[in-house]
Formats: structure tokens, C-alpha cells, sequence
């Protein structure tokens, strides 16, 4: 991680913020889509996240705590985005209604199919925790310290949001 | 189409097909353009009319200062003599012949520094921005300064404890504060005659705080702490305070509140946990200040690993009528590890019920380990955690034991159980075992590795055991036997 840019970035050069962004946008936009399930949800998700992250930065202590601390903002946002999403009634279309109209396709590309869909049936929790987990390849340490919960919990969490995955992707197979 | 079970090498291709998902092209444009008109600290629009030199350039300049008002922000001139300045969600007056500083700087040690204010001069090598150039500055004779900012905490204002004979509790702006007169502190690098501060709490919380701490030198130190206090007295949120109406319905309004909060935690626990989850927060009492029964799975900090028995109060009252407190009161029963154990949350309410602040003391201690039906599927799961807990530290020791207990495996060792690295891969006979602990409190896991002797290098054995709770915790392991070649 370039410390510099993050510290050029915190005393407000917008510069430095655009490289960062530019480094990170295409991870952010897929922890976004693996938590929210949903492409328009996904784009606000990411954008909110990097406003977020000007907005804020002049209040991050240690510049070495970027990429977790912008993990964070990033689950923050896509739990408002669902449940904004919530509120406006968005239905989940199960994988089996999405999968008749495609097809025999690529296995993993069914799969990916299937995942999204089963993730829309988790809750905005699991999802985050499953992501940070099984797509980003996140340590358990830092999966709680971008959560804010203790080792022990995430560990709980992560047993139950994939049991209940496993549940999800079962149901629609 | 059904392939194998959902295994982790088949839910890693899944969420490796996501991974192909590239964002909109037009993404990065539009938050950049979101970035530039969020912008990123409070500006400060200077009080003109004010300002004597200002006064001379006649009818043009008023007409200046009129679309200055019109601007969108731009803020009303403070009282004469005196500038205006809104931050982070206070305003206040200060004189006109001191100086501000506002670039929004980097977070502290000291919290969130918001502007400087005062007649100190900076040093001319200073970078504007480098808040520690800043700190670095001593006061010189006949000078103040002040330095207003903003610090989220884990304690409330009210739980917060006094410094004896420096501090007193007091109301500033309408808001519960603490007042620090630490007068002249012997070897003060700053060589302050006299040190001030408050600590105020904001109307969005009490354990947010806007703080300000002054500091002035002498001759004439009675008058610049005039001028600080004068500054203090004009402060005032910009948002409403919170109020709690002392209305007959009250109560029962207050008694709602607190229903609707532990039920919203309990929903945030079956969010987490699943739906079928039953967590502490459903030990709801049926009247507040009576005590409610339940046999839960989930505490505050998880899966607790089984069922346990809990006992739990609930009460609420309103603090300076600003915010409810609803304290909630567990006490682990049966099927605990501790019974007895005690956990306590405390939420802080706006009157209308937003949850303000959150802080918890104590804990539910994860339940018994099961010794009935699907003991083994349990005992199964909580190695399982475990040994994926150890194995990130130490994955090519721990790496190398089957996750189903009673398993055998041969794999390559190159690390010992507390980390070390060898320079020699070593093929060993790993297998993992566990069998119940006495008390239930947990499983002994017993890690045996065995392996041939191997040209210079002995054959040998070594074994770890450890103690792994119900949730897959586990505690240190003892290593006995020979040193890994």
C-alpha cells in the first residue's frame, strides 16, 4: 500500500485520492456485488463508500490501517444500500428462475449464478462476513477487525452465515 | 444442475466467477464528481463587516458583503469585534484580531482536531496542514491559544470520572460537560500560565464529545481567559438538543422505547445467527423492572456452542432528560460453563429511540459441552474452528491434522506448534483425537505427530493438547515429546 498517497490523500489531495480509488475500485465493487447481490446496489455501494472515505479521512489515525479501515466503510455501505433496498421492495429472483432461462452453461458460471442468488437470502451480515472471508481471503483477524467484533465471534458467525449459505444454495439447486 | 456437495472448492470457484464482475466504465468519474462536491472540512467565511480596514471601501464592499449573505452556507457576521465560526456542528464567536486555522487535519492522539484559533503565530516553515508543527509551537508572552475538536468515546460524559480538584461537572450549551482548570502545570512544555479545557458532549450522543482546550501565557493572563470564556459562552449546537418531554405519558412511552430496543437487538442477533436463532435479547422481561427467563443460543458475541439457561432484568430511566438509559441484565443458569456469570449492556436512547451509544461489561460464557445425541458432531465442529483458528498462525504444524477427530493423516511438517520454522520439511503421521472433558466445560483436543527416523535425523513423536470450548475456542496448548528434526 502506497502510505504516501493515503497521507497525501488525508490533507486533501484529491489527486492522491483518485489514484487510491483507481487502485482499489474494482475490489471494492466486488465485495460490494458479493454482499448486496445486485449490480445498481453494487454502484451505489461502492460510490457511498469512497465518499465516505474523503469525507473521513482526515479522521484515520494510522495510515498503514487504510485497506481495512476502507473495508469497513465499504460493508457499512452496502448494509445501508440493502436495506434501503429493503425499503423500497426489491424482490429476489430465486436462481432457479434465473437459471431455466439460460440454459446448459459453464458449472461455475451456474454456480456464480446460484451463489448471488442464495446470498440475497442471507442476512446483510452474513453476506459481509462471508465475502471478506471466501472472496477477498481475509485472515480471521482482520475479518474482526473490520467487523468491530472479537476473534471468537467472527469465527461463530462465519460457521452459521456458511451453514446457512450451504442452506440457501441447497434450497435452489 | 447438481454437481458435488457445496465444498469449499467449489464455493471458492463460485465466489471466484463473481470476482470477474468488472465495475461500470462510468463508475470512477462519478465518484470523483461526488468526492469534489462533498467536500472535506467546514470552511470558514470571514466576518467583513467586522473588520475596521474593510469599513473604508465604502457602498462596494457593502454591496459584496450583501451577496456574501446570499451564498449558499455563508454564515451571518458574530456579534462586533468578534468573528464567527461553524465546525463540526457547533458555532461560535471568538475576537476578530485572533487568527484561524481550519485545513482539516489528520485525526490524533487527541482526537479530531477541528479549527485552531488564538494569537499565536505560527511558525512561517509550518505547513498549513501539518497539525504536529503546530503542537510543536510554545506560547509566547501575551499569547492563547485554542484548540477546538471533536472525540468519540467508549464512556459516556456522565460515566466519565472527575480528575479530583481539576475538573467539575457543568452545562455548556444546554449539553452535559466537564470543565478542567489545570491552572499553571509545573514544566509545561508549552509554558502555559494557565491550561483550560471542556469536554463537551454532542446532542448526537454522550459518548461523543466536542472538546476544547486552551492554553495562555502571561502578562495579561486574566483577560485572555475573559476572552476564552466569552468564546465558550457563545458556543451552541446547530442541531436541536435532544429533549424528553415531562409528560404524563412518558412512562409509558419510555417503556416502549425500551421493548422496541432489545427487540431490535434481537433482530440484529437473528440477522446474524439466522432466524430460527434464539439469542439473549428474546429474554425479554414482561413488565420492565421484572426479570425474564430463556434458554438461548446466541449472546452478544455469537454462537455460545449449545444451549443455556438465562435469567435477565431490564430497566430504563431518563438521564438530565436528554437520553433514555435502558440497562439490560443477564445471568447465566444451566447448561453454562459459569453459571452465575453476569453480562450487563447499556444503551443510551435519543427521545425518540435511536440507539445513541452501546457499552457492555461482563459476558455469557459459552455453554457445556454436549455429552448426549450429536456429541460427536459437535465435538467435530468446535476442532474444526479450532484447528482453523491455530492453523492460520501456524498452518504448517496445525495444517497437518485431520478435522474429523479419530482421523490419521501423513503430511509434510516445517514448523513446530509455536511457530518456529525448520529448515527441513519432516513427513509425519499426524492424528487428531479428543474425548470430554470431566466437567463438561470443554473437549481435550490431543494432536499426536509421529514420524521415521530419516538418514542422520531420529525418529520421534510429539504431541499437543489443548482444551476446546463448546464454540471452538481454545485455550494454550501443552507440547510434549521430541523436537520436530
Amino acid at each position: 500500500m502506497d502510505r504516501t498517497l493515503v497521507e497525501r490523500a488525508r490533507d486533501g489531495d484529491m489527486d492522491a485520492f483518485e489514484a487510491l480509488m483507481k487502485e482499489r475500485i474494482d475490489r471494492v465493487y466486488r465485495l460490494s456485488l458479493a454482499i448486496v447481490a445486485n449490480e445498481a446496489d453494487a454502484r451505489d455501494a461502492t460510490q457511498e463508500a469512497f465518499v465516505a472515505a474523503w469525507r473521513q479521512l482526515p479522521r484515520l489515525r494510522d495510515a498503514d490501517r487504510f485497506e481495512a479501515w476502507l473495508s469497513r466503510l465499504v460493508v457499512n455501505s452496502a448494509r445501508m444500500a440493502l436495506r434501503a433496498r429493503r425499503r423500497r421492495g426489491v424482490r429476489e429472483i430465486p436462481a432457479h428462475e434465473i437459471l431455466s432461462g439460460l440454459g446448459a452453461r459453464d458449472p461455475s458460471i451456474d454456480d456464480g449464478v446460484r451463489l448471488t442468488a442464495a446470498l440475497g437470502r442471507l442476512g446483510p451480515d452474513q453476506r459481509a462476513i462471508l465475502a471478506l472471508h471466501h472472496l477477498e481471503d481475509r485472515p480471521i483477524a482482520e475479518i474482526a477487525s473490520i467487523l468491530d467484533i472479537p476473534l471468537g465471534t467472527v469465527k461463530s458467525r462465519l460457521f452459521t452465515a456458511r451453514q446457512a449459505l450451504v442452506r440457501a444454495l441447497g434450497d435452489d439447486s | 444442475m447438481s454437481q458435488h456437495a457445496w465444498d469449499d472448492e467449489r464455493l471458492g470457484r463460485a465466489y471466484t466467477s463473481l470476482a470477474g464482475h468488472q465495475p461500470p466504465r462510468d463508475l470512477t468519474t462519478g465518484i470523483m464528481t461526488a468526492v469534489r462536491a462533498s467536500g472535506q472540512v467546514h470552511r470558514h467565511v470571514p466576518a467583513f463587516a467586522t473588520r475596521p480596514r474593510w469599513l473604508a471601501l465604502g457602498a462596494a464592499a457593502v454591496l459584496v458583503v450583501a451577496l456574501v449573505g446570499f451564498v449558499p452556507g455563508a454564515l451571518p457576521p458574530g456579534p462586533r469585534g468578534h468573528a464567527h465560526l461553524a465546525v463540526g456542528g457547533i458555532e461560535l464567536d471568538y475576537p476578530s484580531h485572533w487568527t484561524l486555522h481550519d485545513q482539516g487535519w489528520a485525526a490524533t492522539g487527541r482526537g479530531s482536531p477541528w479549527a485552531i484559533l488564538g494569537t499565536l503565530p505560527w511558525d512561517p516553515g509550518c505547513d498549513a496542514g501539518d497539525i504536529n508543527c503546530y503542537y510543536r509551537e510554545k506560547l509566547q508572552p501575551g499569547t492563547v491559544t485554542v484548540t477546538i475538536g471533536g472525540f468519540a468515546s467508549n464512556v459516556t460524559i456522565l460515566d466519565t470520572d472527575l480528575e479530583n480538584a481539576i475538573s467539575r461537572r457543568a452545562t455548556i450549551a444546554g449539553m452535559p460537560a466537564i470543565v478542567y482548570d489545570r491552572g499553571r502545570v509545573p514544566g509545561n512544555y508549552y509554558e502555559a500560565d494557565l491550561d483550560l479545557g471542556w469536554q463537551i458532549a454532542s446532542p448526537e450522543s454522550p459518548a461523543q464529545f466536542v472538546t476544547i482546550q486552551a492554553m495562555m501565557r502571561g502578562p495579561g493572563v486574566a483577560e485572555l481567559r475573559r476572552d476564552v470564556e466569552a468564546v465558550i459562552a457563545s458556543l451552541h449546537f446547530t442541531r436541536p438538543l435532544p429533549s424528553i418531554p415531562p409528560s404524563p405519558g412518558s412512562a409509558v412511552h419510555a417503556v416502549r422505547i425500551a421493548a422496541e430496543a432489545l427487540l431490535a437487538r434481537d433482530v440484529e442477533a437473528r440477522e446474524s445467527a439466522g432466524e430460527d436463532a434464539s439469542s439473549i435479547y428474546s429474554c425479554l422481561p414482561e413488565s420492565l423492572g421484572g426479570s425474564g427467563r430463556a434458554t438461548v443460543a446466541y449472546g452478544p458475541g455469537g454462537w455460545l456452542g449449545g444451549p443455556i439457561h438465562v435469567e435477565c432484568t431490564a430497566t430504563i430511566e431518563s438521564i438530565q432528560n436528554l437520553w433514555w438509559r435502558v440497562t439490560f441484565f443477564v445471568v447465566s443458569g444451566d447448561g453454562s460453563t459459569r453459571p452465575g456469570a453476569r453480562y450487563t449492556e447499556t444503551m443510551w436512547l435519543t427521545p425518540i429511540g435511536d440507539r445513541a451509544t452501546t457499552s457492555d461489561e461482563g459476558e455469557v460464557p459459552p455453554a457445556l459441552i454436549t455429552s448426549g445425541p450429536g456429541a460427536a458432531a459437535a465435538a467435530a465442529r468446535a476442532v474444526a474452528i479450532a484447528l482453523d483458528n491455530l492453523g492460520s498462525s501456524t498452518p504448517d504444524f496445525y495444517g497437518c491434522f485431520p478435522r474429523e477427530p479419530g482421523a490419521s493423516r501423513t503430511a509434510t511438517i516445517s514448523t513446530d506448534p509455536t511457530g518456529l520454522t525448520h529448515y527441513r520439511a519432516t513427513r509425519a503421521l499426524c492424528s487428531t483425537r479428543v474425548e470430554p472433558k470431566a466437567d463438561r466445560s470443554a473437549w481435550r483436543l490431543i494432536l499426536t505427530a509421529t514420524w521415521k527416523a530419516t538418514g542422520s535425523a531420529p525418529a520421534g513423536r510429539l504431541v499437543a493438547t489443548l482444551d476446546v470450548d463448546a464454540v471452538g475456542q481454545s485455550g494454550p496448548p501443552i507440547v510434549t515429546g521430541d523436537p520436530i528434526p
